[in-house]
C-alpha cells in the first residue's frame, strides 16, 4: 500500500480524459473517494430494491434528494457531475413522466380530474401522477447508482472485488483486460466504419439500411476483437498467469472501518425514509 | 496430452470472453442510447430492441461451446457499460445472460444444440415482460398494448438469438477464437479447405 | 548440429508441429540446441513455422494453442510436454510482434512486475526485479507512466522488460520490429545489444529485417520452406559462407549483403561477405577497382544476383514512365491547398500544400504520429476534408460522396481484414463491380480476371480471413482497384508483412504504376522507398518538411534525421565512399554496377540511374 500511493497520484493528469483511469485526486471532503468500492455499491442496495415496488411520488423524491446531497457533498463537483444531476436526470425524469402519462390507461384514472383536453382525448391528472412517479422512481434508482459509479474507477472496483469478495483473480484480471480494450476496440470500429464506407458499401438511408450497416461492423469488429485478445492471451501465459490460486497484491482496495459507518449511516437514513413514507402508495 | 495445472479454465478463454464483452458492449452501448430515446418517448417500442441484450451471450456460447462464456461475457459488458451507464448497467447485461445461458446450464452443458439458444430466448420473453411491467408499472397501460408488448418482446428475443448465431457462424467461418473453443475430434480433421 | 561444450539450455529434437484444421507440418522434424548466453537467428521463409516453433518453447504449445506435436523441446532439463507454461516462464521469456498486445495493466512498473507477482514473490523481490529490468532497457524514469503514452519502440522495450522480469535464461523474441519506424527499431535492438554484452542470457530471435539484427548474433539456425532445418551454424558459416544459397530459398539477406552480391557479380573483390552497411563500406574502401571481366568463379554467383527487391517487371518498364513524366506533371491530379485537420481536440495537420502528378509513384515517409495518416485519408476523404482544401481530378473531396469518390481514388488500409465486407474472396472482389450495376456474367468474367492477376483464383471460394497475410494484402489491393480508380493510396503496405510479400507486393504496385495507375504508398521501409517511389513526401508533426525527387530527398541526410528518420541501409553503406566514387551517389541496388554482359536490366538501370539523379 505505502509504495503503490505515490505511483497512483501520478497518473492523475490523465484521469479526465480516460473513464478508466486508476483513481481521482480530491480534497478529504469528497469522502466518497476514500470509501471502498464495495461500500457504495451495497450502501443503496436495499433503498433500490423497495424503489422498484414503490408507487407513490414522495419515497422516491426523498431517495433522489438523499443520493443528490451525498453525491454534492462526497464528489468533486465536475462538469460531468453537474451535468448529470442538473441537466440529464431532471430532464429524464421529465420526459419519462410525460411520456408514461400518456400511455397510462385511461380508465384507471378517468375519477381523477381533467388535465389536459384535445378534441375526445383527455389527460386527467391521475395518469400524470402515475407518470411523474415512474419517472422520479427511475431517477431515485439512477441517481443512487451514480453514488458509486461517479466516485470509482473499473479497476478499483475489481480490485476490491477481488480482495474481498474472493473473486477469482483469474476473472479480475480478465476485467482488467477488458478495460484496455475498449479504447483500442473504438478506435478499431471507427476504422472499420471507414474503410466500409471507403469500399462505398452503404448505400441509401433509412433505419433498415443503417441496421443492415451496422450488422456488416460485427464480424470483423468482432474478428479482431478475439485475435487481439488471444495474442494477450498467450502474452500473459507467457509470464505465469495462473500459475497459482493467487498472486502478490501490491495495490490494495482496504476495507475500513469508515466504509462500515458509510453503510450502516446509509442504510439508517434509507430505513428513515421509508418508515416516514410507508405504505409506498401501495397501501 | 497437455497437462494444465489442475482443471482450471484457459486464459484464452477468458480473455476471449472479454473480448466478446468490450466488442458486444460497444455496439450495445449504441442500443442503449437508442432505446433509452424510445423509452422516454415511446416505452413500449423500446423493448423491441431487447433481443440486442442476448446477442453478445448467444455468440459467445455459441462460438466458444464452454460453461459460462455467456456469463462471463454479460459481466464484462457490464462493466464496459458501467462508467457510461452507472453500476446497473452490469445486473442488467449479467442479467440478459442468464438467460441466454439457461437452455445450455439447464443440461449441465451435456449437449450444445441450436435449438437451446431459442429455447433460452423463449424463457426470457416470458419472464422479462412480466417483471419490467412489475418495475415499471405497465398493469396500467390498456390490455391490447400489454399483448402488443409481449408479442414484441418475444419477436425481438428470437431476433436477437438468431443474429447472435449468425454471427457467431460467420466468426466460426473466419476461423476466429480457435484458442478457446471446445475442441473436437472434428476440429482437428478439419481440411484446410 | 555443433555440440557445444556447455550442457545445452535449450534442446530441440525432431520437433514437428500440426496446427489443429491443418493438415501439414510446420516445422517439421527440426533439431537444434541453445547454449547458455548464446544468441541464435532464426531465418526461413515466411510460413515455415518460425513464430509456431517459438511458442513450442515455452509450452504454449501444446498447452494453449490446439496443435499436434511430434518430437520433443526439452528446457533446462524440463520436457515442455509435461511441464506448465507458468512453470517454463521461468526458464523461457517471450517477446512478441505486436507490443500493444503484450500490456495488461495501467503503469510500467505495474506491468513489469505483473510477471514475478504470478510468480508469487514477495513484494519487496517483485520490486527489485521490476527496477532491475526497467533499468536495462533504460525505462526506469518512466516507470509511473501509462504503457499507452509509450511510442511502438519503448512499448516493444517494455516488453523486453517484461521478459526479463521472469529471471529467465532464455530470451525467445518474435519479429520485434516489424511494425515500428526506423528510430523505434534502433530504440529495441539498442536495448538487445546491451542486454547481449552482459552475456548472461541467451536469446533467440526471429526476424526479417536483419539489417539491424545481424551485428550481435552468434549463430544462424534456418528453416526451408518445408519446415525442415536447412542450416545451423554460426553467422560466417551460414549467412557469409553460405548467402547464395539462402538466398536461392527465399530466405531475405541483409541489404548490405545483396548489394554485395552483385558488386561482387561486377567484379568488386569482397571477402568475406558484408552483412551490415559498416561492414560492405569498409570492406569497398579496401576492395581494388574491379576488373572488367569476371573470373569462372563469379559465375556462380551470376545465377542468383539479379537483387529480389526490385521484380523484373518493374526494371523493363522503368524508361517509357520517365518520358511521360514531365509533360503530365504539369496537371497535378491531386492538389492540397493549406489543409489543416483536426482530429479529437487537437490539430494533426497543419496547412500542408501538396501537388501529385498523374502516374506519379509517391512515398509518404515519417516517424510515427507524423501524422502520414491523417494526410493520406484526408486525401482520398476517408476523413473529410474542409472543403475546397483536395481535389483528386477536378473534384473537390471536401464535397464529394462516398461513390464518387471510391471511383476516383482506392485506398487499402493498413489492417486489409477491416476493408473485408464479403464471405468469399470472389464476392469481396466482385462487390465494386456490382455497385456499378454491371450485368453478373460481365462482373464474374473481370473478378476472374483479377483474381487471376493477383494469383488469387484458386481461393476464390475461400473466406478472406482465412487467407495467409500476403494474400490478404493482395486481395484488399484488389478490391481498392476494382472501381477502376486512376489513384491508389496504400497505408503501411508492408506493415506486418516480411520482405518477400512486401516485395512482390510492390512489384505488383509498380507494375499498375506502369499502366498508368498514380499510387501513393506509406511506409516505413526506407530501402523500399527508394528502390520503388519517383518522389518521397517527408512529414514530421504534422507538416510537410520536404517533397522532392526521392534521390534528392535521401541526399539530404541531415534532413532525414531531423524527421526521426534513418537512411535506407544501402545509402548509409555507400554514401562517403573514397575509394569507388562511382558508387558513392548510388542509393538504389538496381543502380549498383551489375555484371558486365548485356542483359535488359544491364540497359535500364543506368538509364534509370540517370533520369533520377
Ligand atoms: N493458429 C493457427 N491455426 C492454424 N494454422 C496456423 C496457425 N498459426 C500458423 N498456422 C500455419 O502454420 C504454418 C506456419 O506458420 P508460422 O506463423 O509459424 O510461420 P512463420 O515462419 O512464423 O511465418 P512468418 O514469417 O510469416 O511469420 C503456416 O502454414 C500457417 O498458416
Ligand atoms: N482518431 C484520432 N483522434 C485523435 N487523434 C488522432 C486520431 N488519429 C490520429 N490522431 C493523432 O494524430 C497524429 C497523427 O497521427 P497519424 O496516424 O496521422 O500519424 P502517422 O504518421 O500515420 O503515424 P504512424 O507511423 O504511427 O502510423 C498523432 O499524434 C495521433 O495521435
Ligand atoms: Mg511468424
Ligand atoms: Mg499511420
Amino acid at each position: 500500500m505505502t509504495e503503490s500511493a505515490p505511483l497512483l497520484a501520478v497518473q492523475a493528469p490523465d484521469a479526465r480524459f480516460d473513464p478508466y483511469a486508476q483513481r481521482i485526486e480530491a480534497s478529504p471532503v469528497r469522502f466518497l473517494y476514500a470509501l471502498n468500492p464495495l461500500a457504495k455499491l451495497a450502501a443503496p442496495l436495499p433503498a433500490m430494491i423497495v424503489l422498484i415496488f414503490v408507487r407513490d411520488a414522495a419515497t422516491p423524491a426523498a431517495f433522489l434528494l438523499l443520493a443528490y446531497a451525498v453525491l454534492l457533498v462526497g464528489a468533486r463537483f465536475t462538469r460531468v457531475l453537474a451535468g448529470v444531476l442538473l441537466l440529464a436526470l431532471p430532464l429524464g425524469a421529465l420526459a419519462i413522466g410525460f411520456g408514461f402519462s400518456l400511455w397510462t390507461d385511461a380508465s384507471q384514472v378517468d375519477d381523477t380530474p381533467v388535465f389536459w383536453q384535445i378534441g375526445g382525448w383527455t389527460l386527467y391528472q391521475g395518469a400524470l401522477a402515475i407518470g411523474f412517479a415512474t419517472g422520479l422512481r427511475l431517477a431515485a434508482i439512477v441517481a443512487l447508482t451514480l453514488i458509486a459509479g461517479l466516485s470509482t474507477t473499473g479497476p478499483d472496483l475489481v480490485r476490491a472485488s477481488v480482495q474481498h469478495l474472493r473473486v477469482p483473480y483469474r476473472i479480475g484480471y480478465t476485467a482488467l483486460a477488458a478495460f484496455r480494450f475498449v479504447p483500442r476496440f473504438g478506435h478499431e470500429l471507427d476504422v472499420i466504419r471507414q474503410a466500409h464506407r471507403v469500399r462505398g458499401s452503404h448505400g441509401g438511408r433509412g433505419p433498415f439500411t443503417a441496421v443492415a450497416r451496422w450488422f456488416g461492423y460485427v464480424v470483423p469488429l468482432m474478428a479482431g476483437a478475439i485475435r487481439h485478445a488471444e495474442r494477450v492471451a498467450l502474452a500473459m501465459d507467457s509470464r505465469a498467469f495462473g500459475a497459482y490460486p493467487d498472486r502478490t497484491e501490491r495495490h490494495l482496495v482496504p476495507y475500513r472501518v469508515r466504509d462500515t459507518v458509510f453503510i450502516v449511516l446509509f442504510w439508517a437514513a434509507s430505513a428513515a425514509v421509508l418508515w416516514l413514507f410507508f405504505p409506498w402508495g401501495l397501501g | 496430452m497437455s497437462r494444465s495445472n489442475r482443471a482450471q479454465v484457459s486464459t484464452a478463454y477468458l480473455l476471449t470472453c472479454a473480448a466478446i464483452g468490450v466488442a458486444g458492449g460497444i455496439v450495445l452501448a449504441a442500443g442503449w442510447w437508442i432505446s433509452s430515446m424510445l423509452f422516454i418517448t415511446v416505452p413500449l417500442i423500446s423493448v423491441a430492441i431487447a433481443g440486442l441484450w442476448l446477442m453478445p451471450a448467444v455468440i459467445a456460447l455459441r462460438l466458444i461451446q464452454r460453461p459460462f462464456a455467456g456469463l462471463l461475457v454479460g459481466l464484462i459488458s457490464g462493466l464496459v457499460l458501467a462508467p457510461f451507464f452507472t453500476v446497473g448497467a452490469i445486473g442488467t447485461t449479467l442479467w440478459w445472460a442468464l438467460f441466454a445461458e439457461l437452455g445450455f446450464l439447464l443440461v449441465l452443458y451435456r449437449f450444445w444444440h441450436t435449438w437451446q439458444h431459442y429455447a433460452s430466448a423463449l424463457i426470457v420473453s416470458i419472464v422479462y415482460p412480466i417483471m419490467a411491467a412489475a418495475s415499471f408499472d405497465l398493469w396500467t397501460i390498456p390490455l391490447g398494448m400489454q399483448i402488443a408488448y409481449f408479442g414484441v418482446t418475444l419477436v425481438s428475443c428470437f431476433a436477437g438469438t438468431w443474429l447472435g448465431i449468425v454471427v457467431a457462424d460467420r466468426l466460426r467461418k473466419a476461423g476466429v477464437a480457435k484458442l478457446a473453443r471446445r475442441r473436437t475430434p472434428v476440429a482437428a480433421a478439419e481440411p484446410a479447405a | 548440429m555443433p555440440v557445444s561444450s556447455a550442457v545445452p539450455l535449450l534442446r530441440v529434437r525432431d520437433l514437428g508441429i500440426t496446427h489443429d484444421g491443418e493438415t501439414t507440418r510446420a516445422p517439421a522434424s527440426v533439431s537444434f540446441d541453445v547454449a547458455p548466453g548464446e544468441v541464435v537467428l532464426l531465418l526461413g521463409p515466411s510460413g515455415s513455422g518460425k513464430s509456431t516453433l517459438s511458442l513450442a518453447l515455452n509450452g504454449l504449445i501444446p498447452h494453449a494453442v490446439p496443435a499436434t506435436v511430434t518430437g520433443s523441446v526439452v528446457v533446462d532439463g524440463l520436457d515442455t510436454n509435461a511441464t506448465t507454461v507458468a512453470e517454463l516462464s521461468t526458464r523461457v521469456g517471450m517477446v512478441f510482434q505486436d507490443p500493444d498486445a503484450q500490456l495488461v495493466t495501467g503503469t510500467l512498473l505495474d506491468e513489469v512486475a505483473f510477471g514475478p507477482e504470478n510468480l508469487r514473490m514477495p513484494v519487496a523481490e517483485v520490486l527489485a526485479r521490476a527496477e532491475a529490468a526497467l533499468r536495462r532497457v533504460g525505462l526506469w524514469e518512466r516507470r509511473s507512466e501509462n504503457p499507452d503514452r509509450l511510442s511502438g519502440g519503448g512499448r516493444q522495450r517494455l516488453a523486453i522488460a517484461c521478459a526479463l522480469a521472469m529471471g529467465s535464461p532464455l530470451l525467445v523474441l518474435d519479429e520485434p520490429t516489424a511494425n515500428l519506424d526506423p528510430r523505434g527499431i534502433e530504440e529495441v535492438y539498442d536495448a538487445l545489444a546491451e542486454l547481449v554484452a552482459a552475456g548472461d542470457r541467451a536469446i533467440l530471435l526471429v526476424e526479417h529485417n536483419l539489417d539491424a539484427a545481424v551485428g550481435f548474433v552468434d549463430r544462424v539456425v534456418v528453416l526451408d520452406h518445408e519446415g525442415r532445418l536447412a542450416a545451423d551454424g554460426t553467422v560466417d558459416d551460414v549467412l557469409r559462407g553460405r548467402a547464395e544459397e539462402l538466398h536461392e530459398m527465399g530466405v531475405w539477406l541483409p541489404v548490405s549483403s545483396i548489394a554485395a552480391l552483385r558488386l561482387r557479380r561486377a567484379g568488386y573483390v569482397l571477402d568475406p561477405l558484408p552483412l551490415t552497411p559498416a561492414e560492405l563500406h569498409a570492406a569497398l574502401e579496401t576492395a581494388p577497382t574491379p576488373v572488367p571481366r569476371s573470373s569462372g568463379e563469379r559465375s556462380e554467383t551470376n545465377r542468383v544476383a539479379p537483387a529480389p527487391i526490385v521484380g523484373s517487371r518493374h526494371f523493363v518498364s522503368l524508361v517509357p514512365r520517365s518520358l511521360t513524366d514531365q509533360e503530365e506533371a504539369s496537371f497535378p491530379l491531386i492538389t492540397v491547398r493549406d489543409l489543416s485537420l483536426r482530429r479529437g481536440r487537437s490539430e494533426v495537420l497543419h496547412g500542408i500544400d501538396l501537388d501529385i502528378g498523374r502516374g506519379e509513384f509517391v512515398a509518404i515517409v515519417g516517424a510515427n504520429g507524423a501524422g502520414k495518416t491523417s494526410l493520406i485519408q484526408a486525401m482520398a476523404g476517408v476523413v473529410p476534408p474542409p472543403r475546397g482544401a483536395v481535389t483528386v481530378d477536378g473534384i473537390d473531396v471536401g464535397r464529394a460522396d462516398a461513390r464518387t469518390l471510391s471511383s476516383r481514388i482506392g485506398f487499402v488500409f493498413q489492417n486489409p481484414e477491416h476493408q473485408f465486407i464479403a464471405h468469399t474472396v470472389f464476392d469481396e472482389i466482385a462487390h465494386g463491380l456490382r455497385l456499378q450495376h454491371l450485368p453478373e456474367d460481365e462482373v464474374r468474367t473481370r473478378a476472374e480476371a483479377l483474381l487471376d492477376r493477383f494469383g488469387l483464383a484458386g481461393r476464390a471460394e475461400s473466406h478472406p480471413f482465412l487467407l495467409s497475410g500476403g494474400q490478404k494484402r493482395r486481395l484488399s489491393v484488389g478490391t481498392a482497384l476494382v472501381a477502376g480508380a486512376p489513384v491508389l493510396v496504400l497505408d503501411e503496405p508492408t506493415f506486418g508483412q516480411d520482405r518477400a510479400r512486401a516485395d512482390e507486393l510492390l512489384g505488383l504496385l509498380s507494375e499498375l504504376n506502369d499502366d498508368g495507375t498514380t499510387i501513393i504508398v506509406v511506409t516505413h521501409d526506407m530501402q523500399l522507398v527508394t528502390e520503388y517511389a519517383d518522389r518521397t513526401v517527408v512529414m514530421a508533426d504534422g507538416r510537410v518538411l520536404v517533397s522532392g525527387p526521392t534521390p534528392e530527398v535521401f541526399a539530404d541526410a541531415a534532413l532525414i534525421e531531423r524527421a526521426g528518420l534513418r537512411l535506407p541501409p544501402l545509402r548509409r553503406a555507400l554514401h562517403g565512399l573514397q575509394r569507388h566514387p562511382e558508387l558513392s551517389r548510388i542509393a538504389r541496388l538496381t543502380d549498383l554496377p551489375d555484371a558486365p554482359t548485356p542483359t535488359p536490366s544491364g540497359v535500364a538501370s543506368p538509364a534509370r540511374a540517370g533520369g533520377a539523379a
